[in-house]
């Protein structure tokens, strides 16, 4: 297990896709850093608000977006070359593979959620925020809205591993994170829409209100660990009986 | 445990209705080459596909090394190198780099890499990444890769497809001195009957999924080798004499041959035939070809030589 996240830790460090971890953390850095004037009213507030405004593009579009791109592309290496067929062909366990491959995208979304508090910082320090930095509602932001990255990685792995073509899953994830901005303010079908989940879970309560944000944090977690739960399995096992 | 580096016992896989691999007993000794031949989507690449775990078997068994590949497959194919229909690469890797990813997974030291790499002459360009590589280098790439573990049993499908004639060459030279040099089994799929004729030591044809032959390349040969033709004048009752004195031989369009006949039977049946007043115009030994009897073998719709 430790030997093929090796591996595939190489297979990916030499390729150049995980440079987009820093896409959306860059460019929330921007909004972050723009948003200047709009509001000295929340006085005391600030690293709230600003992380606030920051995760709306970072958390409706970006995080759905590159957990899609990921979970491709950690496949996308495999179906282009024949490399299903050596891996396979190695003495490792099928159910290993797919877990390293699941826990690399992971680890990506991870980083890339840890560059997003960075710019944050940044941000705050070039516009003097208050020194007492609320670690509580930035840190349980910030690993909401990863944990709830891991339902759409399960999905989108599962649908890259079916399928051998790279643009189709991509394809796939932008039509449905479109109308996330729409899925965001429905408080009945939000909680359940696997790519609204990073947004509702990273949205810190006290800035903007959407309608499904008003879903309890259990009923949150309840689905999100369940719809884990169902695509990962079916995504293994499909993984595990698939002919190459 | 059995003799055998890989036995197979009734194997069979169904697409559908159809079966792709029929009722497959495959018996390969250690240190030989097998070579395992069979026409275009005859199911050699299937058959290969199942003993290397990547596709199940609809009926029957695979054993290798005297393991069953449905308990223990990780063991087996720790000492198995292979390379299926087309070489796997990884482009945006160098061709070390894609031997590296490789070889962590195997646990070979790093100087192991070298040694393939010179192996199939990559060394110099083993910086390159591998999108750049025409496919004979791929091919010898894949080689490479296969080779990394220090396998037992290589399985090697189609390992010539799209290599020129000193490639081929090479290629052939590479499989004949693995066995000797390091004491390897080799399976090595083909359609090209003469590509086996010049490597292996035991063949296994297949054709439609099933097998048709399997023994050494001395027997095929020997199949290969002299049918005596008789030319005679009144062959219909020629044949039906010979028969009544207890020789069988075969009438084809007006001739008359005796297959695999010893001298002395030839010597007799002639010797027959003077006695019953035929007269006898031409003995002549025929020689098939190996290429006539694959073609026999196989039917003729498996023409592709
Ligand atoms: N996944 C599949 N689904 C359906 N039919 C298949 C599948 N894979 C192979 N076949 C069929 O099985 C038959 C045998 O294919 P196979 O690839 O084993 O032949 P082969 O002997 O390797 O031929 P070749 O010399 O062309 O490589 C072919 O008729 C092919 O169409
Ligand atoms: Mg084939």
């Amino acid at each position: 297990m430790i030997a093929l996240f090796k591996s595939e830790f190489y297979k990916l460090r030499k390729s150049s896709i995980w440079l987009l971890i820093f896409v959306s953390p860059l460019l929330s850095f921007f909004i972050g850093l723009l948003e200047f004037n709009e509001v000295p009213q929340f006085e005391g507030m600030q690293w709230v608000t600003t992380m606030g405004m920051m995760a709306i593009g970072h958390a409706i579009l970006f995080l759905p977006l590159l957990t899609g791109v990921f979970a491709s592309f950690v496949c996308r290496y495999e179906h282009a070359g024949g490399g299903w067929k050596q891996l396979l062909t190695l003495p490792v366990h099928r159910g290993n593979v797919y877990v390293v491959k699941m826990l690399l995208v992971a680890l990506l979304i991870g980083l890339t959620q840890l560059l997003f508090v960075m710019a944050l910082l940044v941000i705050g320090w070039i516009k003097g925020f208050p020194a007492d930095i609320p670690w509580n509602v930035i840190g349980s932001s910030i690993a909401g809205g990863w944990l709830a990255c891991m339902p759409l990685l399960a999905l989108q792995l599962f649908v890259s591993v079916a399928w051998s073509s790279f643009a189709a899953p991509l394809a796939i994830n932008v039509i449905f994170t479109i109308p996330n901005m729409l899925i965001v303010n429905s408080e009945r079908f939000g909680p359940y829409y696997p790519w609204a989940q990073p947004f509702l879970l990273m949205m810190p309560d006290s800035s903007e209100s959407f309608g499904a944000l008003n879903a309890s944090a259990e009923t949150l977690f309840i689905v999100i660990i369940g719809s884990f739960a169902v695509f990962f399995l079916a995504g293994l096992l499909y993984f595990q009986r698939k002919e190459i | 445990m059995s003799e055998f580096i890989i036995e197979t016992k009734n194997l069979t896989k169904k697409f559908g209705a159809t079966r792709v691999v029929n009722h497959v007993d495959l018996k390969v000794k250690k240190g030989e080459i097998y070579g395992f031949l069979g026409p275009n989507g005859a199911g050699k690449t299937t058959t290969i596909r199942m003993l290397l775990g990547l596709a199940r078997p609809s009926k029957g068994s695979i054993h290798m090394f005297g393991k069953d590949i449905r308990k223990e497959k990780l063991a087996i194919l720790r000492k198995v190198g292979s390379l299926v229909e087309y070489p796997s690469y990884y482009g945006h890797l160098t061709a070390r780099e894609n031997l590296e990813a490789v070889r962590v997974l195997l646990d070979v030291p790093k100087s192991r890499i070298d040694e393939v790499l010179s192996i199939v002459r990559l060394t110099k360009d083993a910086k390159r990444p591998v999108k750049g590589f025409s496919l004979g280098m791929k091919q010898r790439l894949g080689i490479a890769t296969a080779l990394l573990g220090n396998p037992e049993l290589l399985i090697l499908d189609e390992p010539t497809n799209g290599l020129d004639p000193s490639g081929i060459l090479e290629m052939r030279e590479l499989i004949k001195s693995m066995p000797k040099e390091h004491g390897i089994t080799i399976v090595v799929s083909s359609h090209l009957l003469s590509e086996v004729d010049q490597m292996a030591t035991q063949v296994g044809i297949i054709t439609k999924g099933r097998i048709i032959f399997q023994d050494s390349i001395q027997k095929l040969r020997e199949q290969a080798s002299s049918s005596i033709k008789l030319t005679v004048n009144d062959v219909e009752a020629a044949w039906k004499t010979l028969l009544s004195n207890g020789y069988t031989t075969d009438l084809v369009q007006n001739n008359i041959y005796i297959d695999r006949g010893t001298d002395d039977q030839v010597a007799a049946i002639v010797k027959s035939l003077v006695e019953h007043d035929f007269s006898i115009y031409r003995v002549e030994e025929q020689k098939k070809s190996l290429e006539e009897i694959f073609l026999e073998l196989t039917g003729k719709e498996g023409g592709l030589l």
